[in-house]
């Protein structure tokens, strides 16, 4: 008695609240990790003979350490990842067309503790325990109708590519894996859902230590400018040797505009569409109700990208949640905002005293509200080679914002340019740049475009390499 | 992620025309990003150094105070609650209208059951903040608590239409769970796995929560699966291994209950692990070791008096199964219902008042237990029994007959108890 005494006395430092979890605390939080989306792209396909495609991806689930198993990363069952495309009223950023992409998790008996065991010989082999499935729903708003596909059009169930974890699970993963996990769907339309390397690339270590750039950053002169390799040397790809969650669709031109033609004339209504992504996640009724058993309802979007850096850039972060419950056409209520950014203003002529153009910056509202990446479809894709990292501004108009958004584009440099006014006419001698110009691995030249996962045997985190050098197929 | 350009490029009004305080912003921005990736106890560390080095920030002192609750949840360790609420008395001391802290405020009154000033808390939240789930939600929570459970509805319908994520499905689950509709919760508890979190313990508080609504339904295969689950999200969560020991006892492995038992109580000494281990020792013969935890049973109540502690339903059920000490049952059941008035205390209510001799009052009580229809064989057990005290044969063989057919094995002391109640009335 004694000694249970002791024992009890040891754990309950301080007795108020002993019993406290006695109700039912669920939690409270403020992240959503699955939902959360990073990256929006759309551009016309690159890939030989596929010029008339248009490829759309979004990126869910940033940073993910390529060796964090057992389960590495699920896409939600409980989230439905929608492409919105805009392709009538002069893009009102109300959607015409929907392509919406469900999950469902099958979980296999497993005698082992972890969810993939022994080398993997396809992407739903039996060494994968946990295998994702998913359902491609594809709506046309304007006449109502909905197309659904689990099966690609050889009858293979649609199914997530397995994570790479190294040389003796996933050898040779691209080939093996990566591409397996492609489907052509009987619509003409290719589909990728799975993981793959981070696309995106900036110097973010740099930046939040006070805007310290690694030289000749923040303004590339000459050389530091040019091309596609990292500018400065010495800059830092905060992004590299990370994985993201990809889903990546081909679609014909013609399935995208209202009157289902390629348009070839840059002032026809219909030679440009606009796109973006979101997460939803659906409603559900608290009370239960006999005459209305079905209690899980309509879908709530929970998570919005349009254009790169929106959020990030211009909407203050107090407006962040009702930025993301909230659509493109509606994106006029943020205009105030985006018309006068604070990075103008604050950091471009408060620090670097350069002259920028005064509020408000229609220029900027133009590519902004509503926010969504417009593509102007009668614009050929430029080869990987020729492509410019600073799309038009490079004088290669197939890159954001004019032509969509490709994955190799510099975002934040024409951000930083686009802001300081290079749109219209202002600072174009000042080649603004956070000194990375480039991806930490090269991009594949065909569908989906972003490159292999980063592996967890071997990875540029462990490495100290910073993404490079390493073969992400090993 | 992309969030972490914020500042770089932000159009934050507050820092117009002041570069420094930008730069400031931006770079406490980047170290946040970081630190939100550490283990609570790291986090505690960090922000530790961060409020003593600059003890003007609010911000920081909320943080530490948003992850000493975090810590709390994962330990139910009281001493980091009272740590918490001292450093938010700091800030709202400073600061009286501190909308971060008066959010954190409200959870840990949650947390040390102050319901009513919870509702008060909210509903002021609500008017400043109405688009923000979170206050929605301890709205509901504390609503739940006191037994109101229509505006609890409405306030935990808001927050998932603001909001569908993991936070409002697990609320969404437990309102249907306790508005009759087992299946419904299941299913919605699952959902607020797949939603999904970063914290372990959000994972597996909500695989505990889905292996409960199996378990209520006996499906101990299934529960099973989830307590380990929790097991694994979040090593040493005492509730997935005091859900694992009711799962094999439920399935009649009396020497793995007991070890899993055995586990949970030497994370936390909760009083139900203790009750089901005197039970558990009883039924193998093991006098010696049931008595050491009927003792324990009583020092916990003890220890609960000497922190002033005035109402603790877990006893007073635990007291009125056992036949012992039925009186102290009743003191503590009587205590919580002036303190919350949901179904669940009024339950314990009854039990203790049955089990004190007072039949008619015990039926009021009862009564109130059920009427939210709620799927509980507990419920209905003790309304069969009461009913039997007075002398209503139907009554009694109705509700234990739905007792046994909610769950034949929602306590195998109660349910042998219940059978043979169930063969006398039927007579």
């Amino acid at each position: 008695m004694l000694r249970t005494l002791k024992r009890l006395s040891a754990i309950a430092v301080s007795l108020t609240g002993m019993f406290a979890a006695s109700h039912r605390n669920g939690p409270l939080m403020l992240e959503d990790q699955t939902a959360n989306l990073n990256d929006f792209y759309i551009f016309r396909s690159w890939e030989q003979g596929r010029s008339d495609r248009v490829v759309m991806s979004m990126s869910v689930q940033g940073f993910q350490n390529p060796d964090q198993g057992p389960s590495y990363y699920k896409f939600s069952d409980s989230v439905l990842y929608r492409f919105n495309i805009n392709n009538s009223r002069g893009l009102d950023g109300n959607p015409d067309l929907q392509i919406d992409v469900v999950f469902r998790t099958e979980l296999r008996e497993n005698p082992t503790f972890v969810a993939y065991f022994g080398k993997l010989s396809a992407i739903d082999g039996p060494e994968v325990f946990l295998v994702q499935r998913y359902t491609v729903v594809v709506r046309n708003l304007r006449t109502g109708t909905a197309t659904f596909y689990d099966r690609d059009r050889n009858g293979r169930l649609l199914t997530v590519a397995p994570p790479n974890m190294g040389p003796k699970s996933t050898p040779n993963y691209e080939e093996t894996l990566g591409r397996a996990a492609i489907f052509e769907l009987a619509n003409g339309m290719r589909i990728f859902a799975g993981p793959r390397d981070d696309a995106f690339y900036f110097d973010s270590g740099a930046t939040f230590d006070t805007l310290n750039f690694r030289a000749p950053a923040p303004v590339l002169a000459g050389a530091a400018d040019q091309g596609q390799g990292p500018a400065a040397p010495a800059a830092i790809d905060g992004f590299a040797g990370y994985n993201i969650s990809l889903i990546a669709v081909e679609a014909p031109i013609t399935m995208l505009t209202a009157d289902g033609t390629v348009p070839t004339n840059p002032q026809a209504p219909n030679a440009r569409i606009g796109a973006w992504a979101v997460t939803a996640r659906q409603l559900v009724t608290i009370r239960p109700s006999p005459s209305d058993p079905i209690h899980i309802g309509e879908y709530a979007q929970v998570g919005r990208v349009g254009n790169p850096l929106t959020v990030e850039a211009l909407i203050p972060l107090p407006m962040k949640d009702r930025w993301n419950r909230s659509h493109p056409a509606d994106d006029r209520q943020f205009a105030q905002f985006i018309g006068d950014p604070f990075f103008a203003t604050g950091i471009l002529r408060g620090v670097y005293n350069l002259t920028v153009p005064p509020a408000p910056r229609n220029d900027l509202l133009g590519v902004f509200v509503p926010d969504i990446t417009r593509i102007d479809l009668t614009i050929a894709p430029t080869a990987a080679a020729s492509q410019s990292r600073l799309g038009p501004l490079g004088n290669d108009n197939a890159g954001w914002p004019f032509g969509g958004r490709r994955i190799g584009d510099d975002v934040v440099d024409i951000g930083f340019r686009a802001i300081a006014g290079v749109l219209v006419g202002l600072n174009g001698s000042v080649p603004l740049g956070d000194g990375v110009n480039s991806n930490d691995v090269p991009y594949l030249d065909r569908f989906p475009f972003h490159a292999a996962p980063h592996a967890g045997f071997r990875h540029s985190q462990s490495e100290g390499t910073n993404g490079r050098g390493i073969n992400t197929n090993q | 992620m992309r969030q972490a350009i914020l500042l770089a490029m932000t159009a934050g009004a507050a820092f117009a025309q002041d570069p420094e305080r930008l730069a400031a912003a931006m770079k406490e921005r980047a170290l946040l990003d970081n630190i939100m990736r550490l283990k609570t106890d790291d986090r505690i560390k960090v922000y530790s150094t961060l409020t003593g080095a600059k003890p003007d920030n609010l911000h920081y002192q909320n943080l530490l105070a948003a992850t000493y609750v975090q810590k709390m949840r994962e330990t139910t360790d009281p001493s980091y609650l009272a740590r918490a609420s001292k450093v938010l008395d700091g800030v709202l001391a400073v600061e009286g209208s501190n909308y971060e802290a008066l959010r954190l405020r409200n959870e840990v009154e949650l947390e040390n059951h102050n319901f009513r000033k919870v509702v008060e808390g909210s509903k002021k939240l609500v008017r400043i903040a109405p688009e923000d789930p979170w206050n929605w939600g301890t709205l509901g929570d504390a609503l739940m608590e006191l037994g109101e459970y229509n505006e609890a509805a409405e306030a935990y319908q808001k927050m998932v239409t603001l909001r569908p994520d993991l936070s409002s499905y697990n609320r969404a689950a437990w309102y249907r769970y306790v508005a009759g509709d087992r299946k419904g919760a299941i299913e919605l508890m699952k959902m607020a796995i797949s939603a999904g979190s970063r914290s372990g313990e959000h994972m597996a508080w909500c695989w505990v929560e889905l292996g409960n609504l199996y378990l209520r339904g006996n499906e101990t295969g299934e529960a099973a699966k989830a307590f380990a689950a929790a097991a694994k999200y979040q090593p040493n969560y005492h509730s997935a291994y005091g859900g694992i020991g009711r799962a094999l006892a439920a399935s009649g492995d009396i020497k793995g209950a007991i070890e899993a038992y055995k586990k949970a109580q030497s994370i936390v000494p909760m009083p139900d692990y203790a009750g089901a281990l005197h039970d558990l020792y009883l039924r193998e013969g093991n006098q010696a070791e049931a008595a050491k935890q009927l003792a324990t049973l009583d020092v916990l109540d003890k220890m609960g008096q000497a922190a002033k502690e005035s109402c603790n339903r877990t006893i007073a059920l635990i007291y009125a199964d056992k036949n012992h000490r039925v009186d102290r049952a009743l003191e503590l059941a009587k205590a919580e219902i002036a303190l919350r008035q949901d179904i669940f205390t009024w339950d314990a209510l009854a039990w203790a008042l049955f089990k004190n001799k007072q039949y008619d009052e015990a039926q009021k009580a009862i009564e109130k237990a059920l009427s939210m229809g709620t799927p509980e064989a507990q419920f209905h057990y003790h309304a069969g029994m009461i009913a039997a005290a007075r002398g209503d044969k139907a009554n009694a063989a109705k509700h234990l007959e739905k007792a046994l057919e909610l769950n034949p094995a929602f306590d195998a002391k109660q349910a042998a108890v219940a059978r043979e109640k169930l063969a006398e009335v039927r007579g």
